[in-house]
């Protein structure tokens, strides 16, 4: 698939090789946390078409090995597939069929805004040395994606990922099989934070062009005023969307001074906070509220929402990424 | 001013002088601006609700003013209407009027009536109605229409009183609609009565049921003659002769026919009157008693009839207290009536005071004790004495009870002669209460003194024949207790402090030892004068009344209304006593809707007189300006929100 003009594509370089500790991908993605990775599975809850046989079931009936169905033979069937002992019983000719697995497209979007780039407060979301200082939101959310890329391309689902920020800033060409990890790595390590966030009209550029129904997994902190509302756009097309909202302890409960002038790391806005005696306490409840609006607009779709703090452990998030039903051991 | 400057100077500096915001750059404002929006809305909302509050605050002020919305009696629960009907209540309310003093009590038992739910008890003091109890005001206004007057002058007051809360057991309001010119058969009865009623149904102070007695005051000044003064006269200050009270009183017809009176001074003991809770509102009834002088008149059209009046019997009678002297007047024309049940045509009241009590002690004011210094130096009623009691009694020679009845020599030097009798003796204090004291003076006759009280911190019979207020040039020397023998004497020819009647009340003195003395004393004269500062304090006593406690005398005008060809010589400003007592009843703590409780019968009645307010505005207005205040708050309200939920 060409890239489109008003982005631009990375051509990693396909190795093919093993994760084994090159430069780029040990800086952000150690080697425990790779094999971590391996043993995960992709899993989707609904059923999609694929172009290339995959490791999850079909719509589309073919040489799978699980059975599906019966349908009367028509003329032209291989006699291969029919149920003879059925015959013998019924006296009808009876095609067995069979679940044909396909690929499942898992498109991957990442939100590059400014707000991504605020460093996180815990460490126990690292499992390298670099880890231990300057670890961003941004950090964290590659690994998550790195994380569902891994278990996708090990499942033989094509992977199609992208970064976006007011609008789409960087596209993947679609990976397929595991051995498109270092690319999916290096493209992650190329990704940069900038601009504000435009959920909406990045959305709208990604799925401008034909795609197949698939997962959609949506990285962000949702910080922005539309909220996860433009997700609702995807509804109509069917596909399956897990949104995964990263916040950090420091989002969820800040320390501030009594008097204090926050800053808009997107917009540059400020707000004069005067001194409140439960100020933290309404914040808490707002960034609850905010949590509910994402999972309510992914409730109302049948979609899955993850809370990932940055604080939890890694694994954590991982498994409630598996909770989501998702992804399968 | 220079502090309230400063003040503002130091909150400008801390407001200036405030840490400035410290920036920090978060991912996001966009909580944080919800936040200030949130916080702003809450103060938005709370300034919203306290200014609705002051506006509906101010409405209901500004309707309250315009209404004059008082808080009204409301619905009457079971009342009990005891209405008199006794001879007096014929009285017509003006001449050539058909209306008639009992037909008054009606028209106020028919406005009770108006307000009134549940049982209904309605009794008549004649006796012939009742009590009987109904369920609705239409029967209740019937039988108010039945009642006439009774043959009888006497009135039932205990036994309808008494049988009307028996039948009217849950009642706490009951109503007593009289002229007050009543004669009662027992007075102490009714005040037990009132006692009972007041706290009925308990055998516990827990349990007890509040009952509250409203006399409504349906008297009415009749034709026109009236007593135009009434005043006594007070005389020097003479230790032989302590009440020297006489009056002067003053008749005048004013009409144009001549007429025939009866004239009647009576005498009340101010404490009933005064203390009417706890003797109970038999004070405010007339008299049963034996009058202090009676006489009938006749005064010719136009003339006057005066006289003056002996009122040291009437101060004797009631002792040491002050006594409220009445003088009334009634048109002996028809002899049918009783002389108490007759109408009263007039009255006018005089209350004779108590004087000071002289108080001599041993050494002067120096050797008092505090308590006493100070119960002397606020007491009104209290009189120092500063002098030797042997100074005072110099000469005197005092032989005391038992021991002997009087000098069987011929008297050379001054000397007391006490009665044989004791009135109350402790083992602490002796008090001799008599009015048959001799003194005696060289080469004189005799003298007896009209009333003496003479008391003495200590048992009369420890002290010897000589000791006792006789020129001792030493000391006495310590009796058996080990006390000395110094007097300290309570003197006066007249004691009338009622602290000392109580104090040596043989019912009531708990005195055991003599070091008791001082505190019960202390407390007893506390209590008297605060008794006394209360009563002459009262605002419905009124000012006037303070001089009472200075033992000067007041005189009160007639209650006659001036009338034309009348030339009362009355000011008229002057209080009728009747007024005055129903003003008393009030502050004393029967209830009474007439605050002013006065019988002048333009003014609007007890009952009445609580709806009857003028208001600022008549009904038109009223319901405008209602109007223009709901839709005024209305508007606010629907504003004010509108700004909320923007």
């Amino acid at each position: 698939m060409p890239p489109t003009p008003a982005t631009s594509s990375t051509s990693p370089p396909s190795t093919g090789a093993p994760v084994t500790g090159a430069g780029s991908v040990d800086g952000l993605f150690g080697r425990d946390f790779l094999r971590r990775l391996e043993k995960l599975k992709l899993a989707s809850r609904r059923l999609v078409s694929g172009a290339q046989r995959g490791e999850h079931r079909s719509r589309k009936r073919g040489s799978g090995i699980e059975f599906a169905d019966y349908r009367p033979y028509v003329e032209g069937d291989s006699l291969r597939f029919v149920d003879w002992p059925a015959y013998l019983r019924f006296d009808k000719l009876l095609v067995r069929q069979f679940e044909e697995e396909g690929d499942l497209p898992v498109y991957l979007l990442l939100d590059c805004s400014e707000s991504m780039a605020t460093p996180i407060r815990s460490s126990q979301a690292s499992t390298t040395p670099r880890d231990s200082a300057n670890l961003t939101k941004f950090d964290f959310a590659r690994r998550v994606i790195a994380a569902i890329a891994a278990l996708g391309l090990d499942n033989l689902d094509r992977i199609i990922m992208a970064g976006f920020a007011g609008g789409l800033t960087k596209r993947c060409p679609p990976m397929r099989g595991s051995r498109q990890i270092h690319r999916t790595l290096a493209f992650l390590e190329s990704l940069e934070t900038g601009a504000d966030t435009n959920l909406e009209l990045s959305v709208t550029q990604f799925f401008n062009e034909p795609r197949r129904r698939g997962l959609v997994v949506v990285v962000s902190d949702f910080l922005h005023e539309e909220g996860a509302s433009p997700l609702t756009k995807l509804a109509g097309l069917r596909h399956d969307l897990l949104a995964v909202r990263v916040l950090d302890g420091r989002d969820l409960a800040p320390r501030l001074p009594r008097r204090a002038q926050v800053i808009d790391a997107e917009t540059g806005n400020s707000v004069i906070l005067e001194e409140q005696p439960d100020r933290n306490d309404v914040y808490r409840e707002l960034v609850k509220d905010h949590a509910d609006q994402v999972r309510d607009v992914c409730r109302r779709n049948a979609w899955s929402f993850v809370d990932a703090n940055t604080d939890a452990p890694f694994d954590q998030v991982l498994l409630d990424l598996l909770r989501a039903g998702h992804m399968r051991r | 001013m220079i502090y309230l400057l400063g003040a503002a100077v130091a909150v400008l500096l801390i407001y200036l002088l405030r840490p400035p915001a410290q920036k920090i750059l978060v991912p996001s404002s966009l909580l944080w601006e919800q936040l200030v929006e949130q916080t702003a809305n809450r103060r938005r909302l709370l300034r919203w609700l306290l200014s609705l509050l002051l506006s509906a605050l101010i409405v209901l002020l500004l309707v309250s003013m315009i209404f004059r919305l008082e808080p009204r009696a409301g619905s009457v629960l079971d009342p009990i209407l005891l209405v008199d009907n006794t001879g007096s209540m014929a009285s017509l309310k003006r001449p050539g009027e058909a209306e008639t003093r009992l037909d008054v009590a009606k028209q106020r038992a028919n406005e009770i009536l108006d307000r009134s739910t549940g049982t209904i008890t309605i009794a008549d003091l004649g006796g012939s109605v009742g009590p009987v109890q109904v369920q609705n005001t239409q029967e209740a206004r019937k039988l108010i229409a039945s009642i006439r007057l009774a043959p009888s002058a006497t009135a039932r007051i205990p036994e309808q009183l008494f049988t009307s809360t028996n039948v009217g057991a849950n009642s706490r309001s009951v109503f007593l609609i009289s002229d007050q010119q009543t004669v009662l058969d027992d007075l102490q009865a009714l005040a037990t009565l009132s006692s009972q009623s007041e706290g009925e149904d308990g055998e516990g102070s827990q349990s007890r049921q509040s009952r509250t007695i409203d006399v409504i005051d349906v008297w009415q000044p009749a034709p026109n003659v009236g007593i135009t003064q009434f005043s006594a006269n007070r005389s020097m200050p003479d230790t032989l002769n302590a009440l020297p009270d006489s009056a002067y009183l003053e008749i005048l017809n004013g009409g144009a026919e001549s007429i025939s009176a009866r004239l009647r001074v009576d005498v009340f003991p101010t404490r009933l009157i005064l203390d009417v809770k706890q003797s109970g509102a038999a004070a405010i009834f007339g008299s049963d008693r034996e009058p202090l002088f009676e006489r009938d008149l006749s005064i010719e059209a136009g003339a006057d009839w005066s006289a003056a009046l002996d009122l040291k019997v009437a101060h004797h009678r009631f002792g040491i207290e002050p006594v409220a002297v009445r003088a009334a007047i009634s048109l002996t024309n028809d002899d049918a009536l009783a002389a108490d049940a007759q109408p009263l045509d007039d009255q006018a009241w005089i209350v004779l005071g108590a004087e000071r009590t002289r108080l001599i002690a041993p050494g002067g004011a120096r050797t008092l004790p505090r308590w006493l210094t100070r119960i002397i130096a606020t007491s009104e009623q209290l009189e120092l004495v500063r002098a030797q009691p042997q100074a005072a009694a110099a000469g005197v020679t005092l032989y005391p009870a038992g021991t002997a009845n009087g000098p069987s020599e011929a008297l050379t030097t001054p000397c007391m002669v006490l009665p044989p009798t004791l009135s109350a003796q402790s083992s602490s204090a002796t008090l001799i209460d008599t009015n048959s004291v001799t003194l005696s003076l060289p080469n004189t006759t005799p003298l007896q003194m009209p009333w003496t009280r003479v008391v003495a911190a200590g048992p009369l019979t420890d002290l010897g024949p000589t000791s006792w207020m006789r020129t001792a040039p030493t000391p006495s020397p310590p009796n058996e207790q080990g006390d000395t023998q110094t007097m300290t004497l309570l003197l006066g020819p007249s004691l009338e402090s009622p602290c000392l009647r109580w104090l040596f009340d043989p019912q009531a003195s708990q005195l055991q030892t003599r070091a008791e003395f001082p505190a019960l004393l202390e407390r007893i004269l506390s209590t008297a004068i605060a008794s006394h500062h209360r009563q002459h304090n009262s605002q419905a006593w009124g000012d006037t009344d303070r001089e009472l406690v200075n033992g000067a005398w007041r005189e009160f005008g007639s209650s006659k209304q001036p009338t034309a060809g009348a030339a009362l010589r009355i000011s008229a400003g002057a209080l009728t006593v009747p007024a005055r007592l129903g003003a008393k009843l009030t502050s004393i703590g029967t209830r009474s809707h007439d605050a002013a409780g006065s019988p002048i019968p333009d003014q609007p009645s007890s009952v009445s007189a609580l709806n009857d307010g003028k208001p600022l505005l008549r009904w038109p207005g009223r319901a405008m300006l209602a109007a223009l205040a709901i839709v005024l708050l209305i508007s606010e309200a629907m504003t004010r929100l509108a700004g909320v939920t923007e």
